[in-house]
């Protein structure tokens, strides 16, 4: 029974990821691909369009990959805790593949000229707070990890008195 | 534009602008640092096709199917690693009282289910 839900609850997560991290920006960036302002079109650069996607692909099917073993895994477990490190690790590399891939430093093309936004000072801040993150789900493994026994003994009691009533 | 007519999103906009404000000289150094980490390291990453990525995605996924089907971190309900009373008993400081006969009505139906499902006749079903 914990086990199915485990699974249900992990997948539940890796489709809320592929939404996220591939579904939107790809129609997001195919979108802006063919955008028009009041009748004049603006175009993203066809191989930066394709560039954007890949690294969206690639990082974003990772990052779900990651998603399902960390939520399909119990709570406070010590794996979940690494589980979750490393989703929190891939994911600032998934922002960065923003940065890599030219999504951050977009140039649109009007018929008159041309808009060049730059967006990498934001990432930056993103970034700081990804690092904060990861000094925090650190702290969760190493307190995984020393309150093991702890952990599974309120677990197991409560699973003994669920079992006894 | 749509900010400019939409007096909660401008006003959404500012705090989000305080924030970061005040977060910058402290958080963009440190995501300079993690720039130069994350730029290096994606250098290993393969750029040719997503065979690489696919291939990641399905073994995590079946390694989380596994791992978690079969630890689902209730010893009472492993498969590999066995209740082990005395350890519980051990690292359990404090039982509640009705814990002995929990226990015990457990280890029937566990006893119970292990019975009937290494029952030949039970095999087809």
């Amino acid at each position: 029974m914990e086990d199915t839900k485990n699974m249900i609850r992990g997948i539940i997560f890796t489709i809320i990821y592929i939404i996220t991290t591939i579904v939107i920006p790809y129609l997001g960036f195919t979108w802006v691909k063919n955008l028009s302002i009041q009748g004049m079109p603006i175009q993203l650069e066809q191989v930066q369009y394709e560039n954007i996607i890949f690294w969206i692909f690639a990082f974003g099917l990772i990052v779900s990959g990651c998603a399902f073993f960390a939520y399909s895994s119990p709570s406070q477990s010590i794996r979940r805790g690494i589980f979750s490190l490393l989703q929190v690790i891939l994911n600032c590399f998934y922002i960065w593949s923003y940065r890599f891939s030219g999504a951050l430093e977009v140039e649109f093309i009007f018929e008159f000229g041309s808009v060049y936004i730059n967006l990498t000072q934001m990432i930056l801040v993103y970034l700081g707070v990804y690092f904060l993150t990861i000094l925090l789900k650190i702290y969760d493994v190493i307190d995984f990890t020393v309150n093991r026994y702890k952990i599974r003994e309120e677990r197991e009691q409560k699973l003994l008195q669920k079992e006894g009533k | 534009m749509i900010l400019e007519t939409i007096e909660i999103l401008q006003l959404l906009a500012d705090i989000i602008g305080v924030i970061l404000v005040i977060l910058q000289p402290v958080v963009v150094p440190i995501g300079q640092v993690m720039v130069f980490i994350v730029n290096n390291l994606l250098g290993f990453f393969p750029t040719s096709s997503l065979t690489f990525y696919i291939i990641l995605f399905i073994i995590f996924v079946i390694a989380g199917i596994i791992a978690n089907t079969s630890l689902v971190g209730d010893r009472l309900k492993n498969k590999f690693n066995k209740f082990d009373e005395k350890q519980f008993k051990k690292h359990s400081k404090h039982i509640p009282e009705d814990t002995e006969d929990a226990f015990k009505i457990m280890e029937k139906k566990k006893k119970s289910t292990d019975t009937a499902r290494d029952n030949p006749e039970n095999k087809d079903i």
